[in-house]
């Protein structure tokens, strides 16, 4: 009985090195595809690139609804406070923002308007991006 | 005397030598199934969203829209910043990006950007820009986008 549990000690003993070395490596991986799981770096760049189209097909005048339920979800997740702040629209410009940095993916479009009163509309019974478009004066 | 597996196989100074050696292809094997782990996430949820072909297509539209309700004359066409303040379009955001060629008959009415890669047989690549082509009466709008997405701090 002691033979037995001394070799399972010694066992044990000679190939800690490979269960660290296990254990690190299943930690790092879990870890990378954690922080992958949301794609949030993909979901940027389709929403700015969709809601650039969007504006570019449009008229001065135009009021604009959008489904933004997928891209709130991943804000949440990503521990974005102001759900307001994903949006961003510039100088012919739309930025998506999804994280709590200083990063954020931007698109340009080609039409002579501005974007005003951006809002989100909560639980309607989705999230909508609601905006106006004008023309540049 | 130890008991383990490997004692058993390999004894005295060249056993535990060997058995030292041996963490060098378990830590190749980890080396391996993490390179596979993290390329098969980069070839698969890596890809960008590539819709140039779509920005093309929406400004050979509007250009077509601008010429049929604005634009009076093929003259009218010809004369520089016309086509972009007929059609409303951003001239530091065309310029920067997009390219066009507007014949009539052949000849050429108004014209902005390299457009070499609309006339070779290059397949969808990130380092051309992608075309569009349309005819409408006796036009013919060869459009070419580059824009991708811009990364700001």
């Amino acid at each position: 009985m002691m033979n037995k549990k001394a070799a399972i000690g010694d066992l044990i003993k000679d190939n800690a090195i490979y269960l660290i070395l296990l254990t690190l490596f299943v930690i790092g991986m879990f870890a990378f595809v954690y922080q992958k799981k949301d794609n949030a770096v993909f979901w940027e760049e389709y929403y700015a690139k969709e809601i650039a189209k969007v504006i570019e097909l449009s008229e001065p005048g135009d009021e604009i609804s959008l489904d933004v339920q997928k891209i709130t979800e991943i804000a949440s997740a990503n521990k974005v406070k102001d759900l307001n702040s994903i949006f961003i629209f510039g100088d012919n410009e739309v930025c998506i923002k999804l994280n709590v940095g200083d990063y954020r993916s931007c698109y340009k479009y080609l039409n002579e308007v501005i974007v005003y009163s951006p809002k989100i509309k909560f639980a309607d019974p989705i999230n909508k991006l609601e905006f106006k478009i004008k023309e540049k004066p | 005397m130890k008991t383990n597996f490997n004692n058993f196989i390999l004894s005295g100074k060249r056993g535990q030598l060997g058995r030292q050696l041996m963490i060098f292809p378990f830590v190749f094997l980890l080396v391996i199934v993490g390179l596979s782990i993290v390329g098969a996430f980069y070839f698969f949820l890596s890809q960008g969203y590539d819709n140039r072909e779509i920005g093309a297509a929406n400004l050979a539209y509007k250009a077509e829209k601008c010429i049929a309700e604005n634009i009076r004359s093929d003259s009218e066409l010809k004369e520089k910043d016309n086509f972009y303040e007929k059609c409303k379009i951003n001239k530091e955001v065309f310029e920067e990006y997009y390219g066009i060629n507007i014949t009539k008959d052949g000849n050429t009415l108004f014209h902005y950007g390299d457009l070499t890669p609309c006339y070779l047989r290059i397949g969808k690549s990130e380092n051309y820009p992608i075309c569009f082509k349309t005819r409408f009466h006796n036009y013919e709008i060869i459009v070419s986008n580059n824009q991708k997405i811009e990364v700001k701090k």
